[in-house]
C-alpha cells in the first residue's frame, strides 16, 4: 500500500512546475471529458427510450395524468394537480356541462409537489389556463426526510435525463421509433379524470375535531410549493388550493398548516372537508374505496362546487356556445358514461394490481386501469 | 518425523507430505482433517496442542507440523 | 432498497470521501468513525446503543485480559517451573472468566434480540404439551442493524486478545471504528482485528489505484444487483409463495434463479461495500472465492460468505473440538471402535455444533436448523466415505484429480447447494419437502418450452438479461481461478480499458438495472440476518 501510494506521488510530483500545472489540468479535462462522455450517453439514450407519444401503449407510465399535451393549444382554463385524490375529485367533463369552461385534471397516484413544479412546467410550454388549482394532499405526501430529497433528486433526473424514467422500455422500444421525436396524439376523454362509479361506504360517522396544531411543510415540499408560487406569478396564472374530502389523509393540524401557507401567500385555500354538508357529501354513496377517493357521485358535488366559484370569479367565457367545441364535449360525455357503465360491470379490475406485486408494477396496472 | 509423515498419511492417503509446501493454500489440509490430525497428533505423541496452535503457519507442510509439536512438549 | 436509498448512501459516501481528503493523514480515522456513527444513528435510531454496550464491553474486556497477561509476564522470570505452572493456571483461569463475561454480555444481547421469541415460542409449547398452562409472553424485539455481524467480530477481537494473537486496542476510539466501520455494518464481511484495525486508523493519501479500484468494484456490484440480481427475483418470488399452483419444472426455474438471486445479492452488495472501503484505501476481507466451482459440499463453504466460515473455524469448531470433553470423547470411541472414529467422533460432534450455530444465526425458525443440519450431514456422508472413495479411485484406476471427476464433482456439488438454497427459501421445512417433492416427481421438460416460464414476473427479455450477465460473471469467475483479476487489471490498465469498463458498466445499470416506477424495491437479503 505505502509504496503504491508513493510511485503516484512520484508522478505527480514532476520537478517543473510549469509541467506540473499541465498535469494536473490534464486530469481535470480527463475527469471532464469521462463525465462528459457519461452524459451524452444518458441523454442519447433517454431520447432514444422515451416514449413517442404520451399514451400507455406508447410507453407512458401515467398516461392520464400527460393527455393534456394532445389538447390544442392554449384551449384549457383551468389545471388541476395533484395526486390520486385529484384525478378522482375533478371532473372537467362535469364542469364543461354545467358553466362551459374548458379544464384538465392532470394527477397520478402518491405524486409529490415536486413532481406538481414539472408538470406545470411541461403544461405552461402550450397552455396558458387562468387557474391552476393545487389538489394539496400530494403537499404532506412525503414521509422522513432521505426519501422527501431522494424524491426531489428523482423528479430531477427524470426530467432532464429520461432514461430513469423510461430505462425499462428496451424491452419494447421499436427501433424506427428511437430516432424520430416526439409526437402527442392521445387525447383523454375524460380530460384527466379516472371516471368510477364504484361505491364501497365508508362505515360509521366523520368526526371533526378543531384543533389548534399546525402540519409542518418540510423543506423540501417548501421549495417546491414557493417554486409552483412563483412558476404562475411569472405567467399570471392565478393559484388556488383545494383539499377534497379524504377522510384518511386530512387531519385538522393539515389544514392549519397549509391555510399558514395560503395566508402567507394570498392564495385561496378551499377545503372541502370541511364544507361536506355544503356539497351535500354522502360517505355511503360518494366514495370508491371507504373514504380515501371519491367516486364519480362525490366528483359531480365536488366539481360543481369549485366549478361554480371559479366560474364566479374568473368570469370565464362561456363556451358551450362553439359549435365545434360541444359536439366534441359531447362525444367525450359519451365515453365518460361508458367508462362509468364499465366500472360498474367490473369492479374487480383493482385487485388486478394488488396481486402482482411480484413486478412491482402498480404504477404500470394504474395507469391501464 | 516419521512417525508424522505415517500418521499424515492415515489421515489423508494419497499425498506425498515429505514434498507439499503449501498444505493449506492448496486446499489438502482442511479444518476438518486439521482437527483429525490434532486430535491424533495430541494422543500418540502425547502433547497438547491447543487451539492457539492452529493457525495456518503451522500447517503449511510436514516440518511446520513437526515444529509445532516439538514446541507443544516443551 | 429503494432507488432513493442507493442515491442517499452513495451521496454519504461522497461526503465522507471528501471530508476524509481535507483531515489531516494522522487524523483521518475519525472522519470513519463519525460517518459510521452517523450511519449508525439515522439508520437505526436509540438501538445505537446496543452497539455501545458492544464496543465499551470489548473494549475493557480486552484491556483486562492484556493486563492479566502483562502481570503474568512480568512475574514469570523469578519463578521456579512448578510455581510459574500454577501461577500460569491460575491467570488462564481467569483470563478465561473474562472472555466469558465479554461472549456473555454480547451473544447474550444476540441471542435475547434475535432468538428470544421463537424459544419461548417452542418452550410454551413444549410446557403446554406437557399438561401445563401458560407460556412466556412473546415481545416485540427490534433487531439493531448488523448485530449479527459485528457481535461476531467483536468476539473474535476479544477470543484474539486472549489467545495474544493482538494486542489490547487502548483507544476507545479506535476499537468502536473496527466493530462499527460503516461499509461493513449491513452485510459484514466479518473482519478480524489484526487485518483491519491497522488500515483502519492508518490514515491513507488519495490515490488513483484506489478510487478506480473502489469504482469499478461498486459498479460491478452495482450491476450484479441491479441488473441480475432483482430481476432475477420475481419468478423467484411468485413461485415460492405460491408453488403448489406451478410445476416441478416451474419450481427447479425458480430455486436456479433464486439461487442466481442469492449469490448476486450478497457478493454484488458485498462488492459495493469492499469497493466503498477500497475508496478510502481499505482492503475488507474476501466473502466470496467462485463458490460454484467448488468440488464438494465442505468446499463450497470455503468458497461462501467466507468470514462467517473461518470465523466458526477459529473461534467455535477448534476450541470445541480440542476441549477437554471433546478429547475424552476421542479416547473413548478410539477404544470402542478404531483410529479412523476416534478422530471422527469428537470431529463430527463438534461439526454438528458448528453447523447448528451456522443454521440460526440466520434466523431463528427450525427451518434454518434443518438447513444447519442439511449441510452437516453431507459434509459428514462426505468425510465418512472418504477412505472408501480412496480406494475405490485406486482401484478403477479412474484420475480423481482429472478434469473429468472435477467437472462431475463440480455438477454433483452445485446439485446439491442448489437443494440447499431450496431450503434456504422455502417459507418452511414442510414446503421445502414438498417442493424438493414436485422437483424430483413432476419435474417435466416439456414445459421449459411452454409459455408459462415467461409469464411469472420474469419475462423472456429479462431471462435473456440475466442469462447475458450470468455468462459474463461466468467468464470472470473462470478467469480469477486461473489467476487472472479482471476488475483489478481494470483498475489499472490503460485509460480506453477503463472507460470502457466503466462507461459500459454505468449504462447496463442506469438501462437494465430493476429499478425505477415499474419495480418494487428488493432490499439486501443478507442485511437481515
Amino acid at each position: 500500500m505505502e509504496n503504491e501510494t508513493k510511485t503516484v506521488e512520484k508522478e505527480a510530483t514532476p520537478a517543473a512546475s510549469g509541467s506540473k500545472v499541465w498535469f494536473y489540468s490534464k486530469k481535470v479535462i480527463r475527469t471532464l471529458c469521462f463525465f462528459l462522455v457519461i452524459v451524452i450517453l444518458l441523454l442519447c439514450s433517454g431520447f432514444a427510450l422515451k416514449p413517442k407519444n404520451n399514451s400507455h401503449k406508447d410507453g407512458v407510465i401515467y398516461e392520464l395524468s400527460w393527455g393534456f399535451l394532445a389538447e390544442p393549444a392554449n384551449s384549457i382554463d383551468v389545471f388541476f394537480a395533484g395526486n390520486s385524490d385529484n384525478f378522482a375529485s375533478f371532473s372537467p367533463i362535469e364542469m364543461w356541462r354545467a358553466y362551459g369552461f374548458q379544464s384538465y385534471t392532470s394527477g397520478f397516484g402518491r405524486e409529490r409537489v415536486m413532481d406538481v413544479y414539472y408538470y406545470l412546467q411541461d403544461m405552461l410550454k402550450t397552455q396558458h389556463p387562468k387557474v391552476v388549482v393545487l389538489e394539496t394532499d400530494c403537499i404532506f405526501y412525503n414521509i422522513g426526510r432521505a426519501e422527501v430529497i431522494g424524491g426531489a433528486v428523482e423528479r430531477m433526473l427524470y426530467r432532464y435525463m429520461p432514461v430513469f424514467e423510461y430505462h425499462d422500455r428496451w424491452k419494447d422500444v421499436k427501433w424506427e421509433d428511437m430516432f424520430r421525436m416526439p409526437e402527442y396524439t392521445w387525447r383523454s376523454h375524460t380530460h384527466g379524470q379516472r371516471a368510477s362509479a364504484e361505491v364501497t361506504p365508508f362505515e360509521g360517522e366523520r368526526k371533526i375535531v378543531p384543533s389548534d396544531k399546525v402540519a409542518s411543510i418540510d423543506k423540501v415540499s417548501l421549495f417546491y410549493l414557493e417554486a409552483i408560487c412563483k412558476l404562475c406569478k411569472d405567467h399570471d396564472i392565478d393559484l388556488v388550493f383545494a383539499y377534497v374530502p379524504c377522510i384518511k389523509a386530512w387531519t385538522y393540524a393539515k389544514h392549519n398548516g397549509i391555510q399558514k401557507f395560503a395566508d402567507e401567500h394570498g392564495i385561496e385555500f378551499i377545503d372541502y372537508n370541511l364544507m361536506e354538508k355544503e356539497i351535500g357529501l354522502d360517505w355511503t354513496n360518494d366514495t370508491r374505496d371507504k373514504g380515501t377517493h371519491m367516486n364519480v357521485y362525490g366528483a359531480k358535488k365536488v366539481s360543481l362546487h369549485i366549478g361554480r366559484y371559479l366560474a364566479d370569479k374568473y368570469q370565464f367565457k362561456d363556451l358551450r356556445s362553439d359549435a365545434a367545441l360541444s359536439k366534441s364535449w359531447a362525444n367525450d360525455y359519451q365515453y365518460y358514461l361508458k367508462e362509468i357503465q364499465e366500472s360498474k360491470n367490473k369492479p374487480e379490475v383493482k385487485d388486478k394490481s394488488e396481486s402482482k406485486d411480484t413486478s412491482g408494477a402498480q404504477g404500470k396496472s394504474e395507469s391501464k386501469k | 518425523m516419521e512417525d508424522l509423515i505415517k500418521l499424515l498419511n492415515e489421515v489423508k492417503p494419497g499425498v506425498d507430505f515429505t514434498k507439499e509446501n503449501d498444505l493449506i493454500g492448496s486446499g489438502i489440509l482442511d479444518s476438518l482433517s486439521i482437527i483429525q490430525l490434532v486430535t491424533r497428533i495430541n494422543d500418540e505423541f502425547d502433547v497438547e496442542i491447543t487451539p492457539l496452535d492452529l493457525v495456518p503457519e503451522n500447517f503449511q507442510s510436514a516440518e511446520t507440523i513437526y515444529a509445532m509439536i516439538q514446541n507443544a512438549e516443551d | 432498497m429503494t432507488y432513493a436509498a442507493y442515491m442517499n448512501f452513495f451521496a454519504f459516501v461522497g461526503i465522507a470521501f471528501l471530508v476524509y481528503l481535507i483531515v489531516p493523514l494522522k487524523h483521518r480515522w475519525v472522519t470513519l468513525l463519525a460517518a459510521g456513527v452517523v450511519f449508525y444513528l439515522v439508520l437505526n435510531g436509540f438501538l445505537t446503543a446496543f452497539l455501545a454496550v458492544t464496543v465499551v464491553s470489548v473494549f475493557f474486556c480486552a484491556k483486562q485480559l492484556e493486563k492479566l497477561q502483562n502481570g503474568f509476564n512480568a512475574k514469570k522470570k523469578e519463578l521456579s517451573k512448578d510455581e510459574r505452572k500454577q501461577l500460569k493456571n491460575a491467570v488462564t483461569n481467569k483470563k478465561k472468566a473474562v472472555v466469558a463475561l465479554a461472549v456473555v454480555i454480547n451473544l447474550g444481547i444476540l441471542v435475547f434480540l434475535k432468538y428470544y421469541n421463537f424459544f419461548a415460542g417452542q418452550i410454551s409449547a413444549l410446557w403446554q404439551v406437557c399438561g401445563f398452562s401458560g407460556s412466556m409472553p412473546v415481545l416485540r424485539l427490534l433487531l439493531p442493524l448488523g448485530i449479527s455481524y459485528y457481535t461476531l467480530q467483536a468476539i473474535g477481537y476479544v477470543v484474539d486478545v486472549y489467545r495474544g494473537r493482538c494486542a489490547a486496542e487502548k483507544n476507545l476510539g479506535k476499537l468502536a471504528l473496527f466493530i462499527s466501520f460503516f461499509p461493513q455494518m449491513t452485510e459484514g464481511p466479518i473482519g478480524r482485528y489484526q487485518d483491519l484495525a491497522p488500515q483502519l486508523t492508518q490514515g491513507h493519501r488519495y490515490t488513483n489505484e484506489n478510487f478506480t479500484g473502489g469504482m469499478t468494484l461498486i459498479l460491478w456490484g452495482l450491476f450484479k444487483k441491479m441488473v441480475i440480481s432483482d430481476r432475477a427475483s420475481f419468478m423467484a418470488n411468485t413461485v415460492f409463495k405460491d408453488y403448489e399452483s406451478y410445476s416441478g419444472t416451474m419450481v427447479v426455474v425458480a430455486v436456479i434463479l433464486y439461487t442466481i438471486q442469492l449469490y448476486t445479492d450478497f457478493s454484488g452488495c458485498i462488492d459495493i461495500m469492499s469497493g466503498t472501503a477500497r475508496l478510502f484505501g481499505i482492503r475488507l476481507a474476501d466473502n466470496f472465492r467462485q463458490p460454484f466451482f467448488a468440488k464438494s459440499v465442505a468446499e463450497f463453504w470455503r468458497r461462501w460468505h467466507i468470514t462467517l466460515g473461518t470465523w466458526f473455524q477459529d473461534y467455535v469448531f477448534y476450541p470445541v473440538s480440542l476441549s477437554t470433553p471433546f478429547t475424552k470423547l476421542s479416547k473413548a470411541s478410539q477404544k470402542h471402535f478404531n483410529k479412523f472414529f476416534g478422530a471422527f467422533v469428537p470431529t463430527a460432534a463438534a461439526l454438528l455444533i458448528v453447523w447448528l450455530g451456522t443454521g440460526l444465526w440466520h434466523g431463528a425458525s427450525t427451518k434454518y436448523i434443518v438447513y444447519g443440519l442439511y449441510y452437516f450431514l453431507l459434509i459428514m456422508l462426505g468425510m465418512l466415505f472418504e477412505p472408501l472413495a480412496v480406494k475405490l479411485f485406486a482401484k478403477t484406476k479412474i484420475n480423481r484429480k482429472g478434469k473429468l471427476w472435477g467437472g462431475i464433482a463440480t455438477v454433483r456439488t452445485v446439485l446439491l447447494v442448489l437443494i440447499g438454497m431450496m431450503l434456504f427459501r422455502a417459507g418452511n421445512e414442510g414446503d421445502f419437502f414438498n417442493m424438493l417433492g414436485m422437483a424430483v416427481t413432476k419435474f417435466n421438460v416439456t414445459d421449459l418450452f411452454s409459455k408459462q416460464l415467461f409469464e411469472l414476473g420474469t419475462d423472456g427479455p429479462d431471462f435473456l438479461v440475466i442469462f447475458i450477465g450470468v455468462v459474463l460473471m461466468l467468464v470472470v469467475a473462470i478467469l480469477k481461478e486461473r489467476g487472472h483479476d479482471v476488475l483489478k487489471s481494470v483498475a489499472t490498465g490503460r485509460l480506453p480499458l477503463k472507460w470502457a469498463v466503466m462507461i459500459g458498466l454505468i449504462m447496463a445499470v442506469v438501462i437494465f438495472g430493476a429499478y425505477g416506477a415499474s419495480y418494487a424495491p428488493v432490499d439486501p437479503i443478507y442485511a437481515q440476518f
